[in-house]
């Protein structure tokens, strides 16, 4: 793989010293004049019917200039619900029974919108939601996905807790090969058990906010959104105007890792509340809000049944999951990992759940750290029962080709397993005989591996050039953590050969920027960067035929490509090793290694694409040893919400990351590039779980992995 | 958060006696250290005081003074002054395991000794340590001085010896005897930022043979206040704090815990670790005490 001039080479953010020296103006910054606070008033109860509002006290506070409730505001919030994995459209909205308002009766978890106030200052507009008077029907609640598919629960929805796909059919999600039913009845070796996965906040950085303004007939929009697009484009159907008339501006965010794409309730009641104030109206969550208001990643409980060969071959996997959405469908609910696997016999059936907890959705990796956690944990046992080296196992039984059938654009799975284990020295840090170390600290290694998404797509880029030969780049990227404006100002700059001081990019601003493609998926390099390289290629060329603009002209060039795969799957892939110290008198898991090797295709950005897998990976530690939004059984209230209660990783428990890259360039995406943003949380919980078992010989199922669980399994 | 339009006051006395007076005129008013458990609380809306008493000018309240039979700390001095004070660290190790473990170098530089113990907290990481060396409480009344042994001053979660209008001035901690050493440990479920789970103060006496004439064990967490326990004292005490010493006193440490099942620990869970944090407190008082 030849090295490029520009990409490739480890280059700070361009926006850093705005962002560290606090010049970098996020949404909580934007002040416009006569601007009003507002404030959600949220339901206390897991599942209630709205008798009654009453806001006339609310109303009379001097200061207060709107009051919206589901009586006055009867909005649907498209992207809210009923995604069912695909796109919320026109079309859905039209025939959707399970919709979801921007504010709901009944309401159908803690934390869920009631109302909203705007109003002169924040302490007016909190003293106005402690007026308005809200009589409740208390309804009964179920929390637990499987609890709810029970014959007696509660039914969230009158056709039953199964959650609807965008055809209203109460349908699992299902994948099914050969006859893993036969293959249980003959195999040698069958192996069940059970493992679950908790609720896990996205608890990005910057809590949710917005700023609403309304010039006649056109809302301008600052929201911190990982896709100006796709907001300006969810607003306008959702307002029910057209997406010219809605402006979307996002200068600077402070994280996504999903709960930030598309439009939020947040954003749609900021500009109901500015359009009946006729003012501009900020509004911002408390990290409270943020937690409960706001979505997390799916708990899911996965039944595995496994069958193998006296050798260690796969024969059959089977799966019966189930996932807890909460009360709306916000995204898929699928459990991830089969796909990680060579094997003919494959039964896979998912049912997303109805919940009375706070919403489920896409969070960094949507169903994969929750599946591979699941079923590496049970292969990792498996190989244990057949007296198979884990990473033996591994390579005898992963996936060579997509679902055993169609080829990869490049396969380097083998190598990313066969570098991390030697630069790990894993022969030298597995215990063959787990729980083996004497004394009452003990060591163990794991490892996990996978492969992700990495698909091409469309989306657009414009770039520009002046008589100075200044080049600016127009991209509708936000940078959600990423690097994005980064990474595109180098891709532009290397297909344009000239230094990156000399391409200012402009991006997150729906009326400068065109449509791009969300930052999410881990797809902006791939597809954003293929659009401007497309767009340099277009602006080379009017180069060639016109020569340099001249006085005040500029040349302009616009790609919007959709490139495609014929007969292949473009995968990332990548594989952990972790080594783990067991305190088995008090629990306590430290990680003493940690080793990452990934193939992202070609590294645009050594500094940013090592300090994403940094910090995914710990994102993963925080999923694998603390966090999880507890409930109370009996009240249905969440009594774990924010940073400290939820015990998001601090720097101490952030383990030591080595990150290795096994780069190449398979022809496709930007310069071959491929998906790296969610790829490091994928692997730490299943990696850190089996390193437990080696360190202890127990195996721990259910996540979080808490001090008291590593006791309780020794006890 | 201010409450709607209601608004509270600030009041900043220079004096213990101005303190006193100011207290007595504002009832339902609220001490005001460092305000690192205070202010989050009346944020939370938790506590709605009728004044915050900012009692940081008050020179008393801010002194460390040294003498020769012990150390006396105002109420207010930050724990960062406290675990950078010469003589602080070199009689009580272990209380400086405790109170540079409070929140981080920001929360440090604000919270006190005395807020953390007002506060009432039965996981107060400065509190076990205190009530293992002896300390003494020294309050002001309207109706003058008293003292309070810091092992009775807390009386319930939250609760205190202090009586309305009462102010804590500062703690007396007597100079430790010949080999003495104190240590002390918290088991918290991340590695930094959060409140004990539980925890163990433990301060020993050798005699010049290395036998353990005396010791305190303080458990925290683990029941309504920090308790010290005269069991697990007893059996350390005359032994040189071999394995089955060690055995006994985790034992009697776990029997005299009454621990809550809550989110961050379930009772079997901190029963059983109390007992190992003893043991390996214990320890470390034992090599601190040995190098004196
Ligand atoms: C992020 C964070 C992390 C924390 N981590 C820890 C930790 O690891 N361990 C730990 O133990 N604590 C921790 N705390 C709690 C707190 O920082 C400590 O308890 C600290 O010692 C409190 O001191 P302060 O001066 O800030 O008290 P303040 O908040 O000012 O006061 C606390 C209480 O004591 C009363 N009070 C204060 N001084 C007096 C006085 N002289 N007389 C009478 N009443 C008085 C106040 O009225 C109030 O009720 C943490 C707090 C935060 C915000």
């Amino acid at each position: 793989m030849p090295a490029l001039n520009t990409v490739g080479h480890s280059t700070p953010r361009i926006d850093a010293v705005e962002r560290v020296t606090g010049r970098a103006k996020y949404t909580n910054d934007v002040q416009l004049p006569g601007m009003l606070y507002a404030k959600v008033l949220r339901s206390p109860h897991p599942h209630a019917r709205i008798r009654s509002i009453d806001t006339t006290r609310a109303q009379a506070l001097p200061g207060v200039k709107a009051i919206l409730t589901h009586e006055t505001t009867p909005v649907v919030w498209g992207a809210g619900g009923i995604a069912g994995g695909q796109q919320y459209n026109d079309e859905v909205k039209k025939i959707t029974k399970h919709r979801r308002y921007a504010f709901n009766n009944p309401v159908r978890f803690v934390g869920e919108p009631v109302a909203a106030v705007a109003a002169e200052n924040r302490h007016i507009a909190e003293e106005a939601l402690r007026l308005i008077a809200v009589d409740y029907e208390i309804l009964p609640f179920v929390l637990e996905p499987e609890a709810a598919l029970e014959s007696d629960a509660p039914k969230i929805w009158p056709e039953g807790n199964i959650a609807v796909n965008n055809r209203n059919e109460p349908l699992p999600i299902t994948q099914k090969r050969g006859d893993a039913h036969a293959a249980f009845a003959t195999a040698p070796h069958v192996f069940e058990d059970r493992y679950s996965t908790s609720f896990v906040h996205n608890a990005q950085m910057e809590p949710r906010s917005a700023v609403a303004h309304w010039d006649g007939d056109k809302l301008t929009l600052y929201t911190p959104t990982g896709g100006i697009s796709n907001c300006q484009h969810d607003m306008a159907r959702d307002l029910g105007i057209a997406d010219e008339k809605v402006r979307v501006v996002c200068h600077y965010m402070g994280g996504n890792f999903g709960n930030k794409n598309q439009n939020q309730d947040g954003d749609l009641i900021t500009a109901m509340l500015a359009k009946a104030a006729g003012a501009p109206v900020k509004l911002e969550f408390s990290r409270k809000d943020d937690f409960i208001g706001m979505h997390g990643r799916w708990p899911t409980v996965q039944y595995y049944k496994v069958a193998v060969d006296n050798d260690g071959t796969l024969q059959a996997v089977q799966l019966r999951g189930y996932s807890g959405m909460g009360p709306y469908r916000k995204n898929s609910g699928a459990i991830g990992g089969i796909e990680l696997y060579r094997c003919p016999n494959v039964d896979h059936v998912v049912t997303p759940v109805y919940t009375n907890r706070t919403v489920s959705a896409n969070f960094r990796g949507p169903e994969f750290p929750q599946g591979f956690f699941g079923i590496q944990s049970m292969m990792d046992d498996v190989a244990y029962k057949l007296n198979m080296d884990p990473v033996e196992f591994g390579v005898k039984n992963m996936s060579r080709m997509f679902r055993d059938e169609v080829p990869f654009t490049n396969f380097t799975l083998e190598e990313c397993i066969r570098r991390g284990a030697e630069l790990f020295d894993w022969t030298q840090r597995w215990r063959p005989l787990p729980g083996a170390d004497a004394g009452p600290i003990k060591r163990g290694a794991g490892f996990t591996y996978m492969l992700f998404r990495s698909g091409l797509g469309m989306s657009s880029a414009v770039v520009q050039v002046d008589a100075n030969a200044k080049y600016t780049l127009f991209v509708g990227v936000t940078d959600v953590g990423a690097g994005a404006k980064t990474t595109m100002g180098l891709i532009a700059a290397e297909a344009l050969g000239v230094p990156l001081s000399q391409v200012t990019v402009v991006w997150g601003d729906t009326d400068r920027c065109p449509y791009s493609v969300g930052e999410s998926g881990s797809r902006t390099t791939i597809m954003t960067g293929y659009a401007v390289m497309e767009a340099v290629r277009d602006l080379k060329q009017q180069l060639a035929e016109k020569g340099m603009p001249t006085g005040s002209q500029t040349l302009v060039a616009k790609a919007s490509p959709n490139p495609r795969l014929e007969g292949k799957v473009r995968n990332a892939f990548g594989a952990h090793f972790v080594e783990v110290e067991v305190d088995t008198e008090l629990g306590h898991v430290r990680l003493t290694k940690y080793v990452a090797v990934h193939d992202s295709g070609r590294i645009m950005n050594p500094l940013t694409a090592t300090s994403q897998i940094l910090g995914a990976a710990t994102m993963g530690v925080g999923m694998a040893l603390h966090e999880n939004l507890v409930y109370d059984q009996k009240s249905g209230q969440p009594l774990s919400a924010g940073f400290y209660y939820d015990r998001i990783p601090t720097h101490l428990d952030a383990p030591t990351v080595e990150v290795s890259f096994v780069e190449n360039d398979d022809g496709y995406g930007a310069y071959g590039a491929k998906s790296i943003g969610e790829s490091g949380i994928i692997l730490s919980p299943g990696a850190i779980n089996n390193a437990i078992f080696n360190a202890i010989g127990k195996r721990l199922k259910d996540l979080p992995i808490t001090r008291d669980k590593v006791l309780g399994a020794l006890a | 958060m201010l409450h709607g339009m209601t608004t509270t006051r600030y009041e900043a006395p220079g004096t213990v006696a101005d303190a006193l007076s100011v207290m007595a005129a504002h009832p339902g008013a609220m001490i005001l250290a460092g305000g690192t458990d205070l202010l989050v609380q009346y944020q939370a809306g938790l506590r709605t005081p009728s004044a915050f008493i900012d009692v940081k000018r008050i020179p008393e309240l801010m002194a460390i003074e040294a003498d020769a039979s012990g150390v006396t700390i105002g109420a207010a001095v930050a724990a960062a002054d406290i675990c950078a004070h010469p003589v602080i660290r070199a009689w009580w190790p272990g209380l400086v395991d405790g109170v540079q473990l409070i929140g981080s170098t920001q929360i440090q530089g604000r919270g006190s000794l005395g807020g953390n113990l007002c506060n009432g907290s039965p996981a107060a990481d400065a509190t076990g340590a205190l009530i293992a060396s002896g300390a003494v409480a020294h309050i002001a009344a309207p109706s003058g001085v008293r003292t309070v042994p810091v092992e009775q001053f807390v009386l319930a979660p939250g609760k205190t010896a202090l009586a309305p209008g009462e102010l804590l001035v500062s703690v007396r901690l007597p100079k430790p005897a010949a080999h003495t050493a104190d240590a002390y440990q918290r088991l918290i479920p991340r590695t930094e930022m959060d409140i004990a789970v539980a925890s163990v103060a433990v301060s020993i006496t050798l005699d010049p043979s290395g036998l353990c004439t005396a010791a305190r064990v303080v458990i925290g967490a683990v029941a309504p206040t920090p308790l010290l326990v005269p069991e697990a004292g007893a059996a350390l005490a005359g032994t040189t704090l071999d394995a089955a010493a060690l055995e006994r006193a985790a034992l009697a440490a776990s029997a005299a815990a009454r621990p809550i099942d809550d989110k961050r620990g379930t009772v079997a869970y901190r029963t059983t670790v109390v007992g190992v944090l003893t043991k390996r407190v214990a320890a470390i008082a034992l090599s601190r005490a040995k190098e004196r």
